[in-house]
């Protein structure tokens, strides 16, 4: 499967880099390059990417706004990796909050680009599961939420059971070994806790999960 | 000890057996420690004073000057030694593990002026009154008890029990009293002691901590330096954080392409370069921020003004960038504060079109117009910058100019603009001044 990437920083010398190695895999290609937030959507548009690559911090319009106005206005929208260089960012868990399937440190070897380009794609899995949960946890304490759990929701026992998975980092296959289901089932059931949390992705869904309660921090 | 008294009752435990738990308590000791520390000083002070008031006596003075004479004898040395600066941090490290109290300032620092000296031998005095009431209520508790205790095991017959003091042994049941007052004694006096040490440990914070001004001058202390340690790690994050991914980046990139693309290798050898060498000049100038905020943490150097703008530009100058300095307006009847932002202003002005001239900046000349009138303080600094200069990031220290700019209500204008010699980097900010003419 060939997957097309748009690569958003305000520094070129960044842009180039990520396109030389994204540009060195047979099946990726970079399709378009955007120096703000504000220059993204009509570059998606015009080029209809599979997955953008967003730096979090641009002069004009930052990350965070950028991905918004991608999910806001595009159906469907591209998956959105946000690119940041420091771990504990605190925008980077905004951005994730705003839609964002997922996050990458700068520093991350190369090879690892390219297989968090091709899970947020798949979003067959959850990224970095630890690093979400860690990303929750600090934020726990600015939100002051009451643990109100899905109750209103009304997931059956079987959805629960996935979520939990899901945010445990598991795969739809390793969740369907896991409750020796078949893969497709497993699927349904993940669409359909998506679908009642109203969440874009997993991303998405675990980060509910936790900030409700329904899954513990600890 | 009126406060335990209640909550005993209210419990309803008797009032004595609660009053006695504080026998059982280690801090009942420390604090009785304490005292005997004043004790000891008392003796210290009983010594010189007897020396000095023999000499009194020998001048035969009219009454009133002897007793006045006296008066200062007594008083004079521990007040002289109470406004020692020193005195407030050793009484500090003495009330902090011994009377366990925790004071708002930690640990407590020297007196540094005249009230904290004041105050200071206030408590340097109540913990002498204190400490020689306790310590000689000590000495006759454990000396006279001693005997007492032993009387039992006297053979009868009339004995000294005090010195002075005859009494009738009779080696029978009905000398137990005396053993029994002795033990009686001493609870009596930790008992005291335990009270005595409580009030003085309610005291502590009010006597000898900080006012409620010093606090807040403390807390003011404190969050300046949390403000000014955010601002240095933020220009860490900006400057050398970007250029260290950016070099992560490139280097990966051109290993993976080495051998298919050797053209985008080298440049992005010559990238990773270029901004390893701009990162190690941002690490310089933040090192030397850090250093700056040690000279200014002694307090002992004040922070730069207008006044030292001079050596601020020769050093520029010595960088290799012309700088061309216009100064309109009185600026030594600036206020300080005034003066010292829009030094550090121009300083992080300077430092940005340094940065951003990069390679070129031999060529560089920067403008640099202050002008003080009705309406404030104007600076304004102005930089030819060529089309391929990359002013992108915002300005790295602009965030620090504007964070400033806003504490003190004015405005600030920057961005690139078009003109006649091509195109310019403006940073325009206006403060409000109010002009008062030095008296």
């Amino acid at each position: 499967m060939n997957l097309s990437v748009v690569v958003v920083d305000d520094e070129p010398l960044i842009r180039s880099g990520l396109r030389a190695i994204i540009n060195a895999e047979p099946d990726l290609t970079v399709v378009g390059e955007a120096g703000d937030g504000a220059e993204v959507l009509p570059v998606v548009r015009r080029t209809g990417p599979d997955v953008v690559l967003m730096d979090v911090r641009m002069p004009a319009l930052d990350g965070i706004q950028a991905t918004r106005l991608l999910l806001d206005n595009l159906d469907p929208p591209p998956r959105v990796l946000v690119v940041t260089t420091f771990e504990n960012d605190d925008y980077v868990y905004d951005a994730l909050r705003a839609g964002a399937s997922g996050f990458l440190l700068k520093r991350t070897p190369p090879d690892d680009i390219i297989a968090a380009i091709r899970t947020v794609a798949g979003s067959e899995s959850l990224l970095f599961p630890e690093a979400i949960r860690a990303l929750a946890l600090a934020h726990a304490g600015a939100q002051p939420s009451r643990p109100t759990g899905l109750d209103e929701y009304q997931l059956t026992e079987r959805e629960q059971e996935v979520l939990r998975l899901m945010a445990r980092g598991l795969s739809n296959a390793e969740i369907a070994a896991e409750l020796i289901l078949g893969l497709q089932t497993v699927k349904t059931h993940v669409a359909n806790v998506l679908a009642k949390l109203n969440a874009r992705d997993r991303t998405q869904a675990v980060i509910r999960a936790y900030e409700s309660g329904f899954v513990p921090l600890h | 000890m009126a406060n335990g008294l209640v909550r005993g009752s209210a419990r309803g435990a008797s009032p004595l057996v609660h009053a006695l738990t504080c026998l059982g308590r280690a801090s009942t000791y420390l604090r009785w420690v304490y005292l005997l520390l004043g004790a000891a000083l008392v003796l210290a002070f009983i010594l010189v004073q007897s020396a000095l008031g023999s000499v009194v006596q020998d001048l035969d003075l009219p009454k009133v000057a002897a007793g006045i004479l006296y008066a200062v004898l007594i008083a004079g040395p521990p007040i002289a030694l109470g406004v020692l600066p020193a005195v407030r941090e050793v009484e500090g490290i003495a009330v902090e593990s011994l009377l366990g109290v925790r004071f708002d300032e930690r640990p407590l620092g020297p007196a540094r002026t005249w009230p904290q000296r004041r105050r200071t031998a206030v408590w340097f005095c109540l913990h002498l009154i204190a400490g020689g009431v306790v310590g000689s209520l000590s000495t006759v508790v454990f000396g006279v008890g001693a005997i007492w205790l032993a009387v039992p095991f006297r053979s009868p017959g009339t004995r000294d029990i005090v010195p002075g003091v005859s009494y009738e042994i009779s080696g029978g049941w009905s000398d137990l009293w005396m053993p029994a007052a002795a033990v009686g004694g001493v609870v009596g006096l930790f008992l005291l002691s335990a009270a005595v040490g409580a009030l003085l440990a309610h005291l502590a914070p009010r006597v000898l901590g900080p006012t409620a001004a010093e606090r807040i001058e403390l807390l003011e202390r404190r969050t300046a330096t949390l403000a000014e340690r955010n601002r240095l790690a933020r220009e860490l994050h900006d400057s050398v954080g970007h250029a260290l991914s950016l070099v992560t980046i490139q280097a990966a990139a051109a290993r993976r392409v080495l051998a298919t693309d050797p053209e985008f290798a080298e440049t992005a050898l010559a990238a990773m370069e270029a901004s390893a060498r701009a990162a190690l000049a941002d690490l310089d100038h933040v090192l030397g921020l850090l250093r700056d905020d040690r000279r200014t943490g002694s307090q002992t150097t004040p922070q730069a003004t207008l006044g030292e703008l001079d050596r601020l530009v020769d050093a520029t100058r010595a960088g290799g960038i012309t700088v061309d300095v216009q100064r309109h307006g009185e600026l030594d009847q600036l206020p300080a504060a005034v003066s010292r932002e829009a030094y550090r202003i121009i300083q992080e002005g300077l430092t940005n079109a340094i940065r951003h001239a990069g390679r070129r900046a031999g060529e560089l000349t920067v403008d640099l117009s202050i002008r003080l009138d009705t309406s404030g303080l104007r600076l304004e600094l102005t930089n030819p910058v060529s089309g391929t200069s990359d002013h992108s990031g915002g300005g790295r220290g602009l965030a620090g100019i504007r964070e400033r700019v806003a504490v003190l209500q004015g405005t600030v204008v920057a961005g690139l603009e078009t003109g006649a010699d091509g195109t310019l980097w403006r940073l325009a900010v206006t403060l409000p001044v109010a002009v008062t003419t030095k008296g």
